[in-house]
């Protein structure tokens, strides 16, 4: 095969070549049909939605074109307001948690430990077992009153006298939810960067210790710079998850109480399949978009500036 | 020379991921045991671990007072089909990417990373007025199909593709033998452990997946597990140690696969996280 090719070059094009691209297209056609049909027209509708006012059980002729009225509504809507808010506090805590704990556990598995590989596979366990399944039953690991399991061993062994209600409060709800979900997903990230450490070069850290460098000083001198991409790729990846966290929320409170634990895809859940408004829903899907759009914005500009 | 590695600091670090690992599993044996009491002695204090009193009926009723039969059934279905088809599809487009040359190819890898950046969220209603159309609402399919034509498997097969060296295959082509014959014999199989890698991680998404039953299947007769248990668990209402039995039950499959496959599950969900 011609793979030599040097880029632009005119010349005619042989059969083979002519051969080798309708294979070419054959082998993409499920995948590319497929894409357009489930993935890219929707993509194109839910923009347009946004700006209509849809309601899935009445007739189509009765859609009528909204303008910016969807995107200007949002602009006074606790429930959304209060969703974006939301997101935000659950990113700021969910994320700087997460990979520290990630971080923190990889540094220690990869040479330190103890029996690593069924310490590594515990901490990954919560990972792959579904949302649902794990969230009710930390539901009730976190049952309001005294009695719960984890409130008994907080006013018994720490002695806490009014513990907190949790999912039961607009307070201490939104806490119960971040804690399950660093929980839930601390073991993912800490495999990505435990692998990316065993790839790091012994001669690095041979050398650091030779010059008397202290296992604290080759870690933030050398791991951490090493591993940047990785931890930045993590970090964007957490994001990016965090803005689009439903599951335990719509499971464990269904955003209450009162709004604490509304988040941006819970609204659109909530205002297309209770309220069945699906054009305001998709105005506000694409906020969403556009959070995530400009979270990946900013990772590559970033990212290009970590590399030169 | 090489940094010491002294006793006491390997011992620290071990009781320090120890608490977070213990911590890791501890909702898990608490859920365990508590699928085996009885309601009363749910929240006693101290927890107690191994039930005071056993009460085996727990399985016995969530199978025989609900629909979770069905739903396992719902589950694998749609999973070893989601599963399967994504492989076929993904492989066959990958293939065309990594190993053959056609006009639009980076213009079309392009649109495909920039899907990427769209959140499944986002385009979920448009699919569910489509899928009413189409009729596909209500049915398996609603699942199954979009599954089918997943970007990032794409990506992870082309990677995996692309390392395969070239010379190999030119070979067998100048041998006569024809791409498909090259993608299914020579190809695919070189790519078994990238084959592996999706397997797993599209089966554990689809074993996993809530969002999409919750808004394409409302008969109770075709739920999944994920969305049966929470039926099943609003149904149980107080009923904490019968729910504790239907969530050990949606649960034991994936984890006794992830058990006995623990070194390839890791391996790959880390693996395709390098990728991205």
């Amino acid at each position: 095969m011609l793979r030599t090719d040097p880029p632009g070059a005119r010349r005619p094009r042989s059969s083979i070549l002519v051969r080798e691209e309708r294979t070419a297209y054959w082998f993409l056609l499920p995948s590319v049909l497929g894409t357009a049909i489930f993935v890219l027209i929707p993509i194109v509708i839910s923009l347009l939605l946004g700006f209509t006012n849809w309601n899935p059980m009445r007739s189509v002729s009765d859609v009528s074109f909204a303008g910016v009225g969807n995107f200007r509504q949002i602009l006074s809507d606790e429930r959304v307001l209060t969703a974006i808010v939301n997101n935000l506090k659950y990113t700021i805590c969910y994320v700087p948690l997460t990979i520290a704990i990630a971080l923190l556990l990889a540094s220690l598995l990869n040479k330190l430990v103890f029996g690593k590989l069924p310490l590594r596979m515990m901490v990954f366990m919560p990972y792959i077992s579904s949302m649902v399944s794990v969230a009710v039953v930390w539901m009730i690991l976190f049952y309001p009153s005294a009695t719960g399991p984890i409130n008994s061993i907080l006013v018994n062994l720490f002695h806490m006298s009014d513990p907190p209600k949790w999912f039961t409060s607009s307070e201490y709800a939104m806490a119960g939810i971040i804690i399950m979900s660093v929980w839930h997903d601390m073991g993912y990230y800490t495999i990505i960067i435990l692998a990316n450490m065993q790839g790091l070069p012994a001669e690095v850290y041979e050398s650091a210790a030779l010059d008397g460098a202290s296992r604290m000083q080759s870690f933030w001198r050398l791991t951490i710079p090493m591993l940047r991409s990785t931890l930045f790729l993590c970090i964007t990846l957490a994001t990016i998850n965090s803005f689009k966290v439903f599951d335990q929320i719509n499971i464990i409170t269904e955003g209450g109480p009162r709004y604490s634990t509304t988040v941006l895809v819970q609204a659109i859940y909530y205002y297309a399949f209770k309220e069945f408004k699906f054009g305001y829903a998709s105005a506000i899907a694409v906020v969403l978009f556009l959070l995530v759009f400009l979270v990946t914005m900013v990772q590559r500009r970033i990212e290009k500036k970590l590399e030169d | 020379m090489k940094q010491s590695k002294s006793l006491p600091l390997r011992i620290g670090a071990t009781v320090i991921v120890a608490v977070f690992a213990v911590s890791c599993i501890f909702p898990f044996i608490w859920m365990l045991s508590t699928s085996f009491k009885y309601e009363i002695d749910v929240m006693e204090f101290p927890i107690r671990l191994i039930p005071k009193n056993w009460n085996f009926n727990n399985y016995a009723e969530v199978m025989r007072n609900s629909n979770f039969p069905t739903y396992y059934w719902n589950s694998i279905k749609v999973a070893v089909i989601s599963v399967a088809g994504q492989l076929l599809v993904t492989t066959m487009a990958a293939y065309a990417f990594a190993r053959l040359r056609f006009r639009g190819k980076e213009a079309l890898y392009a649109l495909y990373l920039a899907t990427m950046m769209v959140p499944a969220q986002v385009i979920i209603l448009p699919k569910y007025l489509y899928f009413s159309q189409l009729g596909l609402a209500n049915t398996h399919w609603a699942l199954i199909l979009p599954s089918f034509f997943s970007v990032f498997g794409v990506l992870l097969m082309r990677g995996a593709f692309q390392s395969i060296p070239f010379e190999l295959t030119e070979a067998a082509y100048i041998d006569g033998a024809s791409h498909p014959l090259i993608y299914w014999k020579l190809i695919l199989p070189l790519a078994k452990p990238a084959l592996m890698t999706l397997v797993l991680i599209a089966f554990t998404w689809s074993w996993n997946d809530y969002i999409n039953p919750l808004i394409f299947l409302s008969k109770d007769a075709m739920l999944t597990l994920t969305v049966g248990l929470q039926k099943f668990a609003d149904e149980a209402s107080n009923n904490y140690a019968l729910i504790m039995a239907g969530a050990s039950l949606s649960l034991i499959p994936i984890i006794a696969i992830f058990m006995t496959a623990q070194k390839y599950f890791i391996e790959s969900f880390a693996s395709a996280g390098i990728k991205g």
